[in-house]
C-alpha cells in the first residue's frame, strides 16, 4: 500500500464522515502499538514526527522505522507527517526524508517560541505549499497560538510552543483570518487554536464552553469547507493511567484533557 | 475536526504501564518485558481512538495514490481550496 499523503486520507475521511487520530512517534514501541492497533481494527494511520522526535531518534532511525511499518503492513495506508516544522528549511528536509505531509507552523517564529506576525505566517506557509505541492506532499498550517483560555498561559512541549502570557485574541483563531489565510496560502489542513494546550497539564477542571471554544470550530469550518481542521493539544489525559502513575510512585497530581467525545 | 493530534495519552499510558510492571516485578531486569507492557497499554489507547473517531474499518476502502499522482492533481487544480 505504501505511504499516502495527508490530503488524500483526510479527503477520504471528509467524504465518509470520520476523523483520524494522529499519533506522535519517537521509537519502535510506539510504532508497534499504533500499527498493531490499526491492523486489528482496519484503520488507516497518521504517524507524525516532531523536531523532538528527530532529535531523540535521529532522522535516519525515524525514517527507517516508518519504512518498516509500511513494509510490515502493506494493506494499511500510512501518512508520515512532520509535526510543527519551524521553518521552510525544516519542511524541505522532511520532504527529502520521504515524508508525505509536512506542517509549516508559521504561527511562531523560527525559534518555535515567539508569536509571529500574520504576514510572516502567510509568507513562509506559501513558500512551503509551492514546493510541497509540486511533489504531491500535503501541507498543514497553523493559525493562532495554543494555550489555556483559563490562565492565558501559552503551552510549550518538546521545545515548541509560545512562551508567557497571551491575550484571548491570540488564543482563538479568527474565522475571517482563517478564510484569508487559506485563500492566500492554499494549505490542505489548518491547525486552529480553540483553548487547547500541549502536554498533560491542560485544564484544572473538566473543560467547559468557556475554556474550550467548540463553537469556533463550526464558524471556521463554514468559511473553509474543504480545508481539513486539525486539533493540537487534544490528548484526553486518561484518568485510569494517571491514577496508576500516582499509585506506583509517580507524582502528576490531578489534571484533565480534552474529552474524546 | 478531521485530524486530532495525540501524543500525551500514549506517554501517560506507557509510563503508567512501566511503573506498574516494575513495581510488581521487582526481580525482573529484561527491558523487553516492561516495554511490552508499555506497548500493550499504548495499543489499547490507539484502538479506542480509531474506534471513537470512526476510522476503524476504513483502511481497505482507500486506494492509495502516489505523491506523483497527487502532484498532478494539484497541478490540474483538482485540489484547490474553497473559501466562502
Amino acid at each position: 500500500m505504501a505511504l499516502v499523503s495527508l490530503r488524500q486520507l483526510l479527503d477520504h475521511a471528509a467524504e465518509n464522515s470520520y476523523g483520524l487520530p494522529a499519533f506522535n512517534v519517537n521509537n519502535m514501541e510506539q510504532i508497534h502499538a499504533i500499527m498493531q492497533a490499526a491492523n486489528e481494527v482496519g484503520s488507516p494511520v497518521i504517524l507524525q514526527g516532531s523536531a523532538g522526535a528527530r532529535k531523540y531518534a535521529g532522522e535516519a532511525f525515524l525514517r527507517h522505522l516508518v519504512a518498516a511499518a509500511v513494509e510490515a503492513y502493506p494493506h494499511i495506508p500510512i501518512v508520515m507527517h512532520q509535526d510543527h516544522g519551524a521553518s521552510p528549511a525544516v519542511c524541505i528536509q522532511a520532504i527529502r526524508s520521504g515524508f508525505s505531509s509536512v506542517m509549516m507552523d508559521g504561527s511562531l517564529r523560527e525559534d518555535g517560541k515567539t508569536p509571529a506576525s500574520y504576514d510572516y505566517n502567510v509568507d513562509v506557509t506559501t513558500q512551503v505549499v509551492g514546493i510541497a505541492h509540486a511533489v504531491g506532499v500535503s501541507v498543514e498550517g497553523e493559525l493562532g497560538c495554543l494555550g489555556s483560555l483559563e490562565s492565558g498561559m501559552a503551552g510549550e512541549e518538546d521545545g515548541h510552543g509560545a512562551e508567557g502570557k497571551l491575550d484571548h485574541s491570540q488564543l482563538l483563531t479568527d474565522p475571517e483570518e482563517a478564510a484569508d489565510f487559506v485563500k492566500k496560502t492554499g494549505v490542505d489542513a489548518l491547525a486552529i487554536a480553540i483553548g487547547t494546550s500541549h502536554g498533560a497539564y491542560k485544564f484544572t477542571r473538566p473543560p467547559t464552553g468557556e475554556t474550550l471554544a467548540i463553537n469556533r470550530i463550526k464558524e471556521i469550518h463554514a468559511r473553509i469547507p474543504n480545508t481539513h481542521l486539525v486539533m493540537h493539544g487534544s490528548s484526553s489525559v486518561p484518568q485510569e493511567w494517571l491514577k496508576i502513575i500516582n499509585e506506583y510512585g509517580g507524582d502528576m497530581g490531578q489534571t484533565y484533557g480534552v474529552p474524546v467525545e | 475536526m478531521r485530524k486530532v493530534n495525540i501524543d500525551t495519552d500514549l506517554r501517560i499510558a506507557s509510563t503508567g504501564a512501566v511503573r506498574r510492571f516494575l513495581a510488581e516485578n521487582r526481580k525482573d531486569f529484561d527491558p523487553r518485558k516492561f516495554l511490552l507492557a508499555a506497548t500493550a497499554a499504548m495499543k489499547n489507547i490507539c484502538k479506542a481512538r480509531f474506534e471513537a473517531f470512526g476510522s476503524a474499518g476504513q483502511a481497505s476502502k482507500i486506494k492509495a495514490l502516489s505523491c506523483d499522482t497527487m502532484a498532478e492533481r494539484y497541478k490540474k487544480g483538482e485540489l484547490a481550496q474553497v473559501v466562502k
